[in-house]
């Protein structure tokens, strides 16, 4: 075997969830990724992509299906110590005050009560909150928190800490400032601290902090490409290297959802067995408002489009599938290009729109069609919601399977194809209500 | 101090009834049986002169309210501990699980004054000759009227831990024993105080209702405000009735200030937002004493020590992670148990059943209990029409609103069994058809929780739903139909809830009530089970509390649950 200086290693990891009895749906595969000394490495991609899932395993947290986590060369069985985490809404006990709080961390360490206040006090100066020691989590801001969250992650002196979306529940302002501050801890590197794995969905952030970014596509999760940031000057807007790092992000990022497109095969409609994108109409009618474009020819660049709306990559990929999905739009190498059918969507007056939303439904989304199907072969032209989530089930875990029922049912309430009566959970033609 | 939007788990999780429902029943019912058969076959020798004397002197009242307080407060004591055990366990194992959560959700509707006797007959066999069993066996009922909901919310609580949580204590591997004192407990704090707060407030009916144990040829009388107004009543002093009245308004004003006060100062630690913590001037005034803050030092840092894992090492037990080991042999074996177990209650109960009544005798009581449950119905059906529009009225007005909450709690938790003697003074007198009259009685001290539920329910009637329904201009029917009752549906089902629960047990004292030597009795399940009572015929009081028990488990199941899961389902983005 190589021998690596990789401190975290994930090798060959798969996961599955049971579904029902008899079908399984497949969250990893085939995941290989190290983390190496002195490295900050970000996991990029879409919500619903299993990289928290991917944290989890890799911190001990919960056992892959296949596959083995290495640390130090050694396989683990459980969390370790020496590795910490940063949880995306804090998990601040809201009963404990902050120097509690952070004391939690060494709650299992063999030490001594004093030794516990000393290394709490430090990891609360080295964060900027000294003074904040006996405050309660509700009498500060999520900036405030996410900074005890990290005294907590760093109090046990770890060589890692992993980040579950550390900072996307913060506004911008503070998030920024929340970054730089990080980096400066980790550039100053006077812990025992090597690496960080950092699972985010802004490319920004990645682009900002890591020195290797993984792209993880959806559906089963995988690591898609890898980028190396070598960036010598100022990650800054202004610096045109920065620029190209999260240009070529943008277009990696596209090209993993077309690479999906066509290994799915579906060539004329989107089985049912892919997972719809929990988007609303609404967001792609905004986002076709803000393309401000009429033009079939017309490319946009999706980077620059994305920051001059202030957009999450997420959100702005997710609405872009759905796009490609309707045949409103192709996302090619970073850019979109408007189809014919999406011209005159975006044109349209509110009851064409819909016209058009419901022949694009019933021609390219085969979940769509399933369901019409099946209330026109039913004797009084109504089915069960349990119908199709049985359907649906058979492929995803019950969370998602119930995300992309809400999703279609908002669709074709939209289009006007079928309506659905949540009292009764059942789904017909026409709403006659 | 208010008890907005409280958490109380009146209806069972499930809508139906399963295998272990009956399981549990049967071994309940079976255990009453079987007591009921041997302590017919002791012989309790009682002197009777040692059952103490009640002064009908007012200044003894502080000290009879003293003893009854006494005695809730050991109950909570012990309801607290029986929580902490059982509702922990229930929440960890899940073979524990199965058997306690049935459990106590059969027992909170079992009418706990029917066994007052029966626990009695067992306390006084432990202790002969004397007093302390009875202070026993009321203490016991007034921990049973306080538990379950409690055991059920510390559950729950447990149960419904964020997965964050669980995360975080796994990550830094805190123990079990860590991970309970630190992130379980605190998490399940506010709804178990709130819980609490309500069993205190509830089980001022069931101090009174246990201070007085009839048997046959004696009755035992705590002293207590309970017993008193028992011996004005037998005396026919209308006067003492009036000191104790006012006694007992004392005691629960004082009470609410010293018990509920520090609880809900304390509650507000766990709260989430800090505006609408409550701050009560006796914790505040202990904070500040220096020998108070000296005694809190030492509590802690001698708890401190139960805490580090280093100072005992069986409390080290790291939680389980979750794995996926297949679990199908274990769950065959149980389920071959649960076969077995629910085969031999059946046949122990069937034995038992026809060993000591007959067929006609359950038909009796059937009949009795379908006396009781329409006029429960009844009366609900009048407190609604009743109490509905007023406390939308109460609560539609702020200032009003204001004052009228305290009132109202403080009139829930009066034991209204201190005023029947009152209204039997008005039946004789006017030769009234008890029947009917008695009626009242049972929804009397219950009532509050409908009007309660109902101001709650309209206070909370988000603003913008108000002004949009007054901006559209609807009629006055208009506007109840589609805003004001789907608002408060789910306010108003859980006092409904409440008080036919509490309306059953009434029934035990309200049906049967003596007075200066008339004895008024109308015709149900509630005077059934009191008369079996002072005839000693304890086969037929098991068999009315079964009666009773099968009575409201049934409407429980069948009417509440479906309806509550209905309308919480419902109205829930309320």
């Amino acid at each position: 075997m190589r021998k690596t200086k990789a401190i975290l290693r994930a090798q060959g990891i798969k996961k599955v969830f049971k579904t029902n009895e008899n079908s399984d749906f497949l969250v990893l595969d085939h995941i290989d990724l190290s983390l190496n000394n002195g490295e900050i490495v970000a996991l990029l991609g879409k919500s619903g992509s299993g990289k928290s899932t991917l944290l989890r395993i890799l911190s001990g947290l919960s056992d892959p299906t296949h596959g083995t986590v290495y640390w130090d060369n050694q396989p683990i069985s459980g969390p370790i110590k020496g590795m910490s985490m940063v949880f995306q809404n804090f998990a601040l006990l809201p009963w404990l005050t902050v120097l509690q709080n952070v004391m939690l961390g060494l709650d299992s360490e063999p030490l001594t009560e004093q030794e516990r206040l000393t290394r709490a006090l430090k990891a609360i100066d080295d964060v900027g909150m000294d003074g904040f020691e006996s405050a309660y989590p509700r009498e500060l801001s999520g900036g405030m928190c996410q900074r005890v969250g990290l005294a907590r992650a760093l109090v046990i002196q770890p060589r890692v800490i992993l980040m579950d979306e550390p900072f996307s529940s913060l506004d911008i302002l503070t998030a920024e400032n929340l970054r730089a501050d990080l980096m400066d801890m980790w550039r100053k590197k006077e812990k025992a601290l090597e690496a960080i794995l950092l699972v985010t969905h802004n490319i920004e952030e990645a682009a900002l902090l890591a020195d290797r970014i993984l792209i993880f596509s959806s559906n089963p999760g995988q690591v898609a490409s890898e980028i190396k940031v070598d960036i010598t000057g100022l990650r800054d807007e202004s610096n045109p290297e920065f620029r190209m790092v999260v240009d070529k992000i943008y277009q990696h990022m596209s090209q993993t959802q077309q690479i999906q497109k066509k290994k799915g095969a579906f060539k004329k409609a989107t089985p049912i067995n892919h997972r719809l994108p929990s988007s609303s109409v609404s967001e792609v009618l905004g986002i076709l408002e803000a393309l401000e474009t009429n033009s079939v020819n017309e490319t946009i660049e999706l980077a620059t489009f994305g920051e001059e709306h202030g957009l999450d990559a997420d959100d702005l990929f997710a609405i872009m599938e759905v796009m490609e999905i309707l045949e409103f739009a192709h996302i090619r190498k970073g850019k979109i290009k408007l189809t014919s059918e999406g011209v005159s969507f975006s044109n349209a007056n509110i009851q064409m729109q819909k016209k058009i939303f419901a022949t694009q439904l019933l021609t390219h989304v085969e979940l769509a069609m399933y369901i019409v199907k099946k209330i026109n072969k039913a004797q009084n032209k109504i089915i069960e919601k349990d119908d199709i989530f049985k359907k649906l089930e058979t492929y995803f875990s019950e969370d998602v399977a119930e995300e992309i029922f809400l999703t279609i049912i908002e669709w074709g309430r939209y289009a006007e194809v079928f309506a659905y009566d949540a009292d009764l959970e059942q789904l017909t033609l026409e709403d006659v209500g | 101090m208010n008890f907005e939007r409280f958490d109380r788990k009146l209806v069972s999780e499930y809508a139906s009834i399963n295998c272990w429902d009956i399981i549990v029943f049967s071994m309940i019912v079976g255990t009453f049986f079987s007591m009921a058969w041997s302590f017919s076959k002791f012989d309790i020798q009682i002197i009777a002169n040692q059952t103490n004397e009640i002064h009908l002197d007012p200044s003894y009242l502080p000290f009879y309210a003293f003893r009854s307080i006494l005695r809730m407060l050991i109950g909570l004591m012990l309801s607290i501990i029986f929580t902490l055990i059982f509702g922990t366990l229930a929440a960890k194992n899940p073979y524990a699980e199965r058997v306690i959560i049935p459990m106590v959700d059969i027992l909170q509707s079992v009418p706990i004054l029917g066994f007052l006797s029966f626990f009695s007959w067992g306390f006084l066999m432990f202790f002969p000759g004397s007093i302390i069993g009875a202070e026993c066996a009321a203490i016991f009922a007034i921990f049973t009227s306080q538990v379950w909901n409690m055991t059920l919310s510390l559950y729950q609580s447990i149960k419904s831990l964020p997965n964050s949580y669980h995360d975080l204590c796994n990550h830094y591997q805190l123990s079990q024993w860590q991970k309970f004192l630190r992130v379980e407990l605190p998490f399940a704090m506010p709804s178990l105080v709130m819980n609490m707060i309500l069993s205190l407030s509830s089980s001022w009916f069931f101090v009174v209702a246990s201070e007085v144990i009839n048997f046959q040829l004696f009755t035992i009388k705590l002293p207590g405000i309970g017993a008193y107004i028992q011996q004005a009543d037998d005396l026919g002093r209308v006067d003492a009735i009036g000191y104790a009245l006012f006694a007992m308004l004392c005691t629960i004003i004082i009470s609410n200030q010293l018990i509920f006060g520090p609880l809900f100062h304390w509650l507000g630690k766990f709260q989430e937002d800090k505006e609408s913590a409550y701050r009560s001037w006796l914790v505040i005034i202990f904070m500040k004493t220096a020998f108070f803050q000296k005694i809190g030092g030492f509590l802690k840092s001698f708890f401190s020590n139960f805490y580090y894992p280093s100072s005992l090492p069986l409390l080290k037990i790291q939680p389980r992670r979750i794995h996926t080991i297949k679990k199908e042999y274990k769950d065959f074996v149980w389920t071959v148990f649960e076969v077995v177990t629910l085969i031999i209650f059946c046949v122990i109960l069937s034995n038992q059943l026809l060993q000591y009544v007959t067929f006609t005798q359950c038909l009796v009581t059937m009949e009795l209990g379908f006396y009781t449950f329409t006029r429960i119905f009844v009366m609900l059906a009048i407190c609604l029409l009743i109490w509905v529009p007023i406390g939308v009225w109460i609560g539609l007005r702020p200032k009003v609103s204001k004052w009228t909450i305290p009132v109202v709690q403080i009139l829930a938790a009066f034991p209204v069994n201190l005023v029947y003697p009152l209204v039997t003074i008005l039946i004789i007198k006017y030769q009234l058809n008890p029947e009917i009259w008695v009626s009242p009685l049972i929804i009397l001290g219950t009532q509050w929780y409908i009007l309660f539920n109902v101001i709650a329910g309209t206070q909370n009637i988000p603003t913008d739903l108000k002004l949009a329904a007054r901006s559209l201009n609807l009629s006055r029917l208009g506007h109840w139909k589609s805003l004001i009752l789907p608002a408060i549906m789910p306010d108003l089902l859980t006092g409904i809830v409440t008080a036919a629960g509490g309306a059953w047990n009434a029934s035990i004292i309200a049906e049967y009530i003596t007075w200066n030597g008339n004895v008024i009795v109308a015709s149900g399940i509630g005077s059934f089970i009191t008369e079996a009572t002072y005839h000693n015929a304890f086969k037929l009081q098991a068999l009315g509390i079964l009666v009773m028990c099968c009575y409201v488990l049934l409407i429980n199941r069948l009417v509440w649950a479906p309806l509550y899961h209905f309308t919480t389902e419902r109205f829930k983005s309320l």
